[in-house]
């Protein structure tokens, strides 16, 4: 469990650096560097006052398992987002672009119909990594 | 049960790229995207009218979306619930911009620009992001603006 900083979030206050025992917050990059850090240490996150560092686990826990009825009916609805999105693809291909109004629209189609379709991933227990639906839908694929 | 089209797959895999991502597994992010994408280019859709789009997005609001958000409900899933009304309120955004482009034409979008949340997929047109998202609430950075 190491800590990670988030630039958006820190305003330089530098309290990380006084209070870190190894110096892992003092990098070039702005990133916390990983091998010095001390899993579970976190003074840097206690003391920064911008809340903008924060401890990034090693093993994410596994979602809750989902009953068949739900994730069937997620990867039911997933299924159809998907091959809506491929048909947008489809007319973005044959789009010769006349019309840039109709680009536009089609474009953003397209990415909002991939971010239902993630999220209908993620419902039915495609949730990160670590899930044990990802890792049987990977040893399933074979690989 | 495994999602087993390409399609679908593609999603899935692209989805994992992002949850890699903010767990700082960038290598294995990077890993995902490209599988994301091998499935993208395996596939070919077919065009169709924007009609056919609109009633295939109708569909899934009297059908897949209140059927999902039954089984959540049954379930007790709280997460369900929340992605089938995000889903609902979404899908109907989607359905009211084909619309006004089929009624519009190239009027439709006027001057103004396109974005769209990247937490839900609400599409908003204006000259700036708004500055929450009215469908999940996310800051307007979350929003990616349709160049």
């Amino acid at each position: 469990m190491y800590a990670s900083r988030n630039i958006r979030l820190c305003t330089k206050d530098c309290l990380c650096l006084m209070v870190c025992p190894t110096g892992a917050t003092n990098t070039e990059n702005g990133q916390i560097d990983r091998e010095t850090c001390i899993s579970g240490c976190r003074r840097c996150v206690d003391a920064c006052p911008s809340h903008a560092i924060y401890l990034v686990l090693d093993d994410y826990p596994d979602p809750p398992q989902k009953p068949a009825s739900v994730v069937e009916s997620m990867l039911a609805l997933l299924d159809r987002k998907a091959d809506q999105e491929a048909v947008v693809r489809a007319m973005l291909k044959a789009d010769d672009g006349s019309d840039s109004q109709l680009t536009q629209l089609l474009k953003a189609l397209e990415n909002s119909l991939r971010v239902v379709s993630e999220d209908c991933a993620r419902e039915a227990g495609y949730m990160h990594p670590e899930a044990s639906a990802t890792k049987a839908l990977e040893a399933e694929l074979g690989g | 049960m495994y999602p087993d089209k390409a399609n679908s797959l593609a999603a899935v895999f692209s989805s994992l790229a992002l949850a890699a991502e903010k767990q700082q597994k960038y290598e294995l992010s990077e890993e995902y995207a490209r599988r994301s994408s091998g499935y993208i280019e395996d596939i070919e859709g077919e065009t169709q009218s924007l009609e056919y789009l609109r009633d295939q997005i109708l569909e899934d609001l009297s059908e897949g979306i209140p059927k999902a958000n039954q089984e959540s409900i049954d379930a007790g899933d709280r997460g369900g619930q929340r992605a089938m009304k995000w889903a609902e309120k979404v899908s109907k955004i989607q359905k009211s911009l084909i619309d006004r482009y089929i009624k519009k034409g190239s009027e439709a979008i006027g001057d103004q620009s396109v974005f769209v949340c990247q937490s839900c997929g609400f599409i908003f047109i204006g000259s700036e992001a708004p500055e929450i998202c009215p469908v999940c609430k996310v800051p307007s950075l979350k929003f990616r603006k349709i160049a």
